[in-house]
């Protein structure tokens, strides 16, 4: 079946884009009139965005997990191209906790890195997520999509384990929530749903690759091309 | 103070990378 | 469970063939113990945690070598094909690889311990069991999850990098818990303070296995 996008799609893509813009934008300048936290000062403004950027990592690499279950289950490519696309989109995000935590432990702990636990597993996420992009580059034939899948499956199940343990290795647990006025509250959640909506947007937009990619492997199909096995050992 | 601007700057050029490196990826997709 | 031994024989036995490779594996490995001693050295602030770092850095990294070559062999000699043919139950020949693999880097282990033990002058005999038995409790784990992965890897270039790249961060847990474990014996001379430890090295042994008893056999179709 030639996968064709359908017409809508370019329509709610267009409209979430506007929606998670403006709703960033929003965020960014509730941020800049946020009340100042006494301890820490401007700089605790970066939760805004380093703490809905968390958040969507998880949220996103969970999605990569239940559609790399749904993938194996029901062979459609589609799963795989949620659970692919998705990653992508965590990778980004956790790119971002990745440097704005340290700019934060500077100005909070005198630090640029900690083995909080937090921070430690996010680092170990974003290796494993990496590989998980790089082995899948390597892969040409549909064997991709399979170990994709198992990627996405063993790399979220071990999570637990892992965060656990780095907060056992850490000793004591890292205080987790700094107390809060409701305007700083209302701002997190502004930013949290911005993000989100983000998210989605994102989403969407890498989704169409995929589908063209299929479309591409499609047309290959009907007209081989020079095959391109997998590499040899 | 600074590195809360930062922070938001590198957020914004990060997706504003990845946007652009998508958007291209999908027209070198389609434009075959 | 003749399948299990079965396939662990013929690991091995193309291992012992070509006994070139064992011998540069442990190579391999004592050149890693030596850097790192190198390193730490010459007088040692901490010998117990130096050491203890030194010994299951140095295997974690050899035993990838061993995990990839595992499955060149198979290759090689069109094994893998046959194993399929056979009709044999997937976790059975995972189980087979796994113990096998095992038992290779447990060989590591046994060539690295005493070296360890002299560069750094840790460890007696009393601590010795227990620094065993944190040693299999551990290897059960990487060998576990090494064999999952390296099965992922196996038709890419790079492999022995791939492997490596998400073998280790899977396996954090277990080496910290390792490693702790394996100071605290030589240090204290006792676990009690990090017992909770074997916990995490058992779930993660555990952990292994059953996400092998689920995916191991499409991986397999996969990379036919």
């Amino acid at each position: 079946m030639n996968p064709t996008i359908p017409r809508w799609w370019s329509g709610l893509g267009k409209a979430l884009w506007a929606a998670a813009l403006a709703l960033v934008a929003i965020s960014f300048w509730m941020a800049s009139r946020a009340p100042i936290e006494v301890q820490m000062g401007p700089v605790q403004k970066i939760v805004y965005v380093h703490v809905p950027s968390a958040i969507a990592t998880l949220i996103a690499f969970g999605v990569t997990f239940a559609a790399s279950i749904a993938y194996l289950a029901t062979k459609d490519w589609r799963w795989d191209g949620l659970a692919a696309s998705s990653c992508e989109i965590g990778m980004v995000f956790a790119t971002v906790v990745m440097i704005t935590g340290p700019l934060w432990a500077r100005s909070a702990w005198n630090t640029w890195w900690t083995w909080e636990p937090r921070l430690t597993t996010f680092l170990i996420l974003w290796i494993l997520y990496a590989g998980y992009h790089v082995v899948r580059a390597s892969l040409r034939s549909e064997s991709r999509r399979t170990i994709s899948s198992v990627m996405g499956i063993v790399f979220f199940v071990n999570l637990p384990l892992v965060w656990k343990s780095i907060e056992w290795w850490r000793g004591s647990l890292h205080p987790k929530n700094v107390t809060m006025v409701p305007e700083m509250r209302v701002t997190l959640l502004v930013g949290m749903a911005a993000w989100m909506i983000f998210y989605a947007a994102a989403l969407l937009q890498r989704l169409r690759l995929e589908w063209h990619t299929e479309a591409r492997a499609f047309s290959d199909t009907a007209a081989p091309a020079p095959s391109e096995g997998r590499a040899q050992p | 103070m600074t590195y809360a601007i930062i922070s938001y700057l590198v957020t914004v050029v990060l997706w504003i990378v990845w946007g652009l490196a998508t958007v291209a990826r999908e027209r070198s997709l389609r434009g075959e | 469970m003749r399948t299990i031994l079965a396939v662990t024989m013929k690991d091995l036995r193309l291992h012992a063939r070509d006994a070139r490779f064992l011998a540069t594996l442990a190579l391999f490995s004592a050149s890693l113990v030596l850097i790192l001693s190198v390193a730490f050295g010459p007088i040692f602030g901490d010998p117990a945690k130096e050491a203890s770092a030194t010994l299951w850095g140095a295997l974690f990294f050899a035993g990838v070598l061993g995990l990839t070559r595992a499955l060149d062999l198979e290759s090689e000699s069109g094994g893998g094909d046959a194993l399929r043919l056979t009709g044999a139950d997937p976790y059975a020949l995972y189980l087979g690889k796994t113990i096998a693999n095992f038992l290779l880097v447990s060989a590591d282990f046994l060539i690295l311990l005493p070296i360890v033990s002299i560069f750094f002058d840790v460890g007696n005999l009393r601590v010795l069991p227990g620094v065993l038995g944190v040693a299999a409790l551990g290897l059960v784990g990487y060998a576990a999850w090494g064999t999952l992965f390296a099965a992922l890897a196996r038709g890419i270039r790079a492999r022995e990098l791939l492997l490596s790249v998400v073998l280790f961060p899977s396996l954090v847990p277990l080496w910290i818990g390792a490693v702790k474990l394996t100071n605290a014996l030589w240090g204290d001379g006792t676990i009690d303070p990090v017992r909770d430890w074997i916990k995490v090295l058992a779930v993660m042994d555990v952990l292994g296995l059953a996400l092998a008893a689920f995916l191991y056999e499409l991986i397999q179709e996969a990379t036919e």
